[in-house]
């Protein structure tokens, strides 16, 4: 199975389940978690349920396309689920079979695996999921999100793709993953990752980035001021994003790393009662229903 | 029915951490009997507990089907505040009143004096409450309710649309009295008979008919193990073609393997022959603690390429089996490269890319602390006995392996790494070992460096932190210590005291403090690191079984030489019993309060101005034992030091009887203040004793 097959494999699956299948986010972001899909919709009482493929960054596990098994730009596929339904975890089980993964001749486990976003103040609780002994998805049960409470409880539920494809695919390394007929994730990535690597390895002007920072974070509370938590979210998550840069290139130590938590947690926090309120002040319109 | 039955709760959940399962069963066991207990219903022994990773069980044997009727008395409020001047009934009385339903008859009783509890502390009026009985199934529900509410969790989770909490979300509840299913509703999810089995291999509901049922119903309907688990997959172990090999497995490893499957299958794994060349530490690292799998080693410690993991299911296919090796392979192959890539370089010329790591924002890069280290590390050495050039060279190279990409990758491997790319590049072997050694203690319960040149460099690495963060005034505030200062305070401890290592801390904090950038300096940053390190030092003697009293009389006298401290306070506690110890401890009390509140006297005793035969007598006994006492403690006997101050005990004592130290006369006074003030000092020579409370 192609990893577009596997793609469009969850997309269908999901959407069946009563998901919207949305767009990837438009900014590099760490983590489908990152997406406003996902965090923003995590706070309030309005329910929600979508699904979408997000190509992720972590500067940081780029090697240079040399390594087969890291990337510094992989793909998740994420699927929300407010509130987290009760028959959850088998609604997951039932997408692998869906994948062709047969129950009996493969062990899936629920390892604890509990989740934290330090600069999104957000935690939840959850497994990350083996598929014998490897793993293929983060499942997690959302608490806090930007430090408001989150009811009711999320189901967040992210299938790591280029692991899964690779067991089914049977390949051991990642770029000799089927992209499509006739296309392989190098002949799509390689030189990527490459150059990429060499950025944020080598390349990445730290003092710039520091620069980005500072004026990233002004905007954020120029925008948190304007009560405008939407565009103040997008100026937090490129944010932090400038901060996984950085990080890359050493630039931070330990206690400054926790200073710059602290900063960019504190926006989440503001970004999130704003986003609150201004739900509220919408009469919360999909709660209705 | 018969007179008794058994009880059984089950919690049904989704899955749970692995390694807390039998911790929780067992809180959830007593919890339960407490809440049996305090109900007033009586049970059989022993109380059974069953878990699995998604379940929680209780079986509790012969309750009765209620209650037993009696009385309680319930006490009210104190006579004395019953009834007002005027003889009225109180608020208080009237309140009482009301929560026990009493009528005017008991009011009246009360007044005359009746049904009252004297005791030695006062007189209170009571009420004696009449228990009906009570049936077991009505009580069930809430004690189980309550007994879940109070389990203590390390983290609480909701789920869904509901309030209730616990560690992950609940999914059923068995509650059975006997045969009877007892109706309820725990933590959202009514209770009922229907349990659920394996995910894969059983039942999706296991109909219960009894409690006394629940372990075997499981296991052939549900194919869940609820006990016995871990003999069940060592039986497996020991059935495993090894050929000779020994798996290697703590129990705590064992325990959490056997706790994550519900129906415990042993596989074996093969690491491919390639991958065997890896450094051992490497391939332990990923499979125990990466994957969660158990090596098997050979009789001469050598490991064996063959791994083994409890599963969840059979593996008809093998896949699952392959799957693991598939993954093992995948992490290995990972460490193959980065040990590659880092081989391209001598560990030496990893250090120069130190500079470009920030340790601390003030205090400068990994490169300038490794300097410091180098210089501060000489002087510990050569009270170790080290070498000084080989622990400046070890110093040299103690972080370089941080930047490397095994270390990046596998960071439990700092050190470890280091000290094997040391070897390779052809460094002293007592270089590698202080290398590896010196992250040593990681935790409070790790183990210590061995070597000399280890222990130095170990040290040193901690003072500089300490000196560090103490010149910056980063010091840690309640959970937040990125630095691991606190754990760098108590290693230090640890590696003087049980490393037998006899060093007085205030000149190598100095020389530590010394050695920070000179624009951070601070005149208190020594005394406050010391003060730190004192602080930790009163915890750490409490671990080792010390008095605190005890611990502050030392600590008193002798806070910067952490072995000799806690053998002075090792001496204290052995002699601690003894008789005379409490007239020792007050007498130095009275001599102290006497110093504090009498006038300065400076000088040493007159031997001519001592008139009185008792004055003189302490005065002899003072100066034949204080070379004695100084002498013991110079050489480490503090035993010896004790028993001559207890022979002091009586001289002073008859010191006390037959003189007035206050006396009029100046010259006298002073002469006897000297005395006692020469009396004080001696003591302190072994430890302020007017600090012990015995």
């Amino acid at each position: 199975m192609t990893l577009q097959d596997i793609i469009r494999r969850l997309e269908s699956y999901w959407a069946q389940a009563g998901c919207a299948i949305l767009p990837a986010h438009d900014l590099p972001i760490g983590a489908a978690t990152f997406h406003p899909e996902t965090f923003l919709r995590a706070i309030g009482p309005e329910p929600w349920r979508c699904a979408f493929a997000q190509p992720c960054r972590r500067p940081t596990d780029g090697r240079y396309g040399e390594n087969p098994n890291r990337l510094q730009r992989y793909y998740q596929f994420q699927v929300v689920l407010k509130p987290s339904p009760d028959d959850i975890q088998e609604q997951y089980l039932q997408s692998l079979v869906d994948l062709g993964i047969s129950l009996e001749q493969n062990e899936v486990r629920f390892v604890e695996d509990d989740w934290e976003s330090p600069t999104l103040g957000a935690w939840g609780l959850g497994w990350e999921v083996q598929l014998n002994g490897m793993e293929i998805s983060q499942f997690t049960y959302f608490q806090q999100a930007g430090g408001l409470e989150c009811r009711p409880t999320l189901g967040e539920i992210t299938y790591g793709l280029e692991r899964m494809a690779m067991i089914l695919q049977d390949v051991d390394n990642v770029f000799d993953l089927s992209w499509c007929e006739g296309l392989s994730y190098r002949d799509l990535f390689h030189e990527n990752e490459v150059q990429h690597s060499a950025y944020n390895f080598d390349q990445a002007d730290t003092d710039e980035l520091m620069r980005q920072f500072d004026a990233l974070e002004r905007e954020c509370d120029r925008l948190i001021e304007a009560e405008l938590p939407l565009p103040a979210y997008e100026q937090l998550v490129f944010c932090s994003h400038v901060f996984n840069l950085l990080d890359a290139r050493h630039a931070i130590s330990v206690t400054e790393r926790q200073q710059y938590i602290l900063c960019i947690r504190r926006r989440a926090q503001q970004v999130a009662e704003r986003h609150y309120a201004s739900r509220e002040a919408l009469g919360f319109p999909l709660a209705a229903t | 029915m018969s007179a008794s039955e058994p009880v059984l709760f089950e919690l049904g959940t989704e899955e749970l951490p692995a390694r807390s399962i039998d911790a929780l069963k067992d809180a959830l066991g007593e919890a339960l009997a407490t809440g049996f207990r305090n109900a007033g219903l009586n049970f059989g022994a022993p109380i059974e507990t069953f878990a699995s990773v998604r379940r929680l069980a209780v079986r509790i044997p012969d309750v009765p089907a209620a209650t037993v009727a009696g009385t309680e008395q319930r006490k009210g409020p104190q006579v004395s505040a019953a009834f007002d001047s005027s003889g009225e009934p109180t608020q208080a009385l009237l309140g009482f009143a009301r929560s026990c339903q009493a009528d005017e008859a008991q009011l009246a009783r009360w007044r005359a004096g009746e049904d009252c509890l004297k005791t030695e502390k006062g007189e209170w009026v009571t009420f004696e409450h009449t228990i009906e009985p009570c049936a077991c199934v009505e009580l069930l529900p809430e004690i189980c309710k309550a007994a879940v509410a109070d389990l203590a969790l390390e983290k609480r989770m909701r789920w869904g649309v509901g309030e209730a909490s616990f560690l992950r979300p609940v999914r059923w509840v068995v509650l059975l009295y006997g045969e009877q299913e007892v109706p309820g509703e725990i933590l959202g999810v009514p209770s009922g008979r229907t349990t659920r089995g394996h995910r894969q291999l059983g039942a999706a509901q296991c109909e219960l008919p009894s409690a006394e049922a629940y372990e075997e119903c499981l296991r052939e309907t549900g194919h869940v193990w609820v006990a016995g688990r871990i003999e069940e997959v060592r039986r497996q172990i020991d059935q495993l073609p090894l050929n000779g090999a020994e798996v290697q497995c703590s129990e705590t490893r064992l325990m959490i393997g056997c706790a994550s499957a519900e129906y415990p299958v042993v596989l074996c794994g093969e690491i491919e022959a390639e991958d065997m060349n890896l450094p051992p530490e490497v391939i332990r690292t990923v499979l125990e603690e990466q994957q969660g799998y158990f090596p098997t080693a050979a009789s001469d410690g050598a490991l064996s390429a063959q791994f083994v993991m409890v599963a969840n299911q059979p593996d008809p296919e093998g896949a699952i089996a392959a799957g693991a090796a598939r993954v093992v392979r995948a992490r290995l192959r990972d460490a193959a490269f980065y040990l590659e890539r880092d081989r391209q370089r001598r560990l030496d010329e990893w250090v120069a890319d130190l500079a470009r790591v920030t340790y601390h924002r003030k205090l400068g890069t990994l490169l300038e602390r490794v300097s410091r280290l180098e210089s501060l590390v000489a002087q510990v050495a050569e009270l170790l006995d080290v070498e000084p050039d080989l622990a400046r060279r070890a110093a040299r190279l103690c972080k370089a392996d941080l930047g490397t990409d095994l270390v990046q990758s596998f960071p439990s491997l700092q050190g470890i790494a280091g000290a094997r790319y040391a070897r390779e590049g052809g460094e002293e072997e007592a270089v590698c070992c202080a290398i590896r050694e010196h992250y040593l203690p990681r935790r409070a319960d790790d183990d210590l460096p061995n070597s000399a040149a280890g222990s130095a460099l170990a040290l040193a690495d901690r003072l500089d932190m300490l000196a560090g963060v103490f010149c910056v005034q980063d010091v840690p505030t309640g959970a937040r210590d990125p630095l691991g200062v606190r754990r760098a305070a108590y290693g230090v401890l640890r590696l003087l005291v049980e490393r037998d290592l006899d060093l007085d801390l205030k000149p190598l904090v100095a020389a530590a403090v010394a050695g920070q950038p000179a624009a951070l300096h601070r005149a208190e940053a020594a005394d406050e690191t010391l003060q730190y390190l004192s602080d930790r030092m009163r915890g750490y003697c409490v671990e080792q079984g010390q008095d605190k009293d005890t611990i502050e009389a030392v600590l008193a006298i002798c806070s910067s030489r952490p072995l000799e401290a806690l053998q002075r306070m090792r001496a204290i506690m052995q002699m601690k019993g003894r008789p005379q110890m409490t007239p020792l401890s007050e007498t130095h009390k009275r001599i102290r309060n006497i110093l504090r509140e009498a006038e300065e006297v400076s000088g040493d005793v007159q031997q001519d101005g001592l008139i009185e035969e008792s004055e003189q007598v302490l005065a002899r006994c003072l100066k034949e034992s204080e070379n004695q006492i100084q002498e013991d403690c110079a050489q480490g006997r503090f035993e010896a030091a004790l028993e001559q101050l207890l022979e002091l005990a009586a001289p002073v004592a008859e010191f006390f009887d037959q003189v007035l130290v206050m006396a009029e006369e100046e010259q006298i006074r002073h002469n006897r203040l000297r005395l006692l003030r020469q009396v004080h000092e001696v003591f302190l020579r072994v430890a302020d004793f007017s600090r012990l409370q015995i």
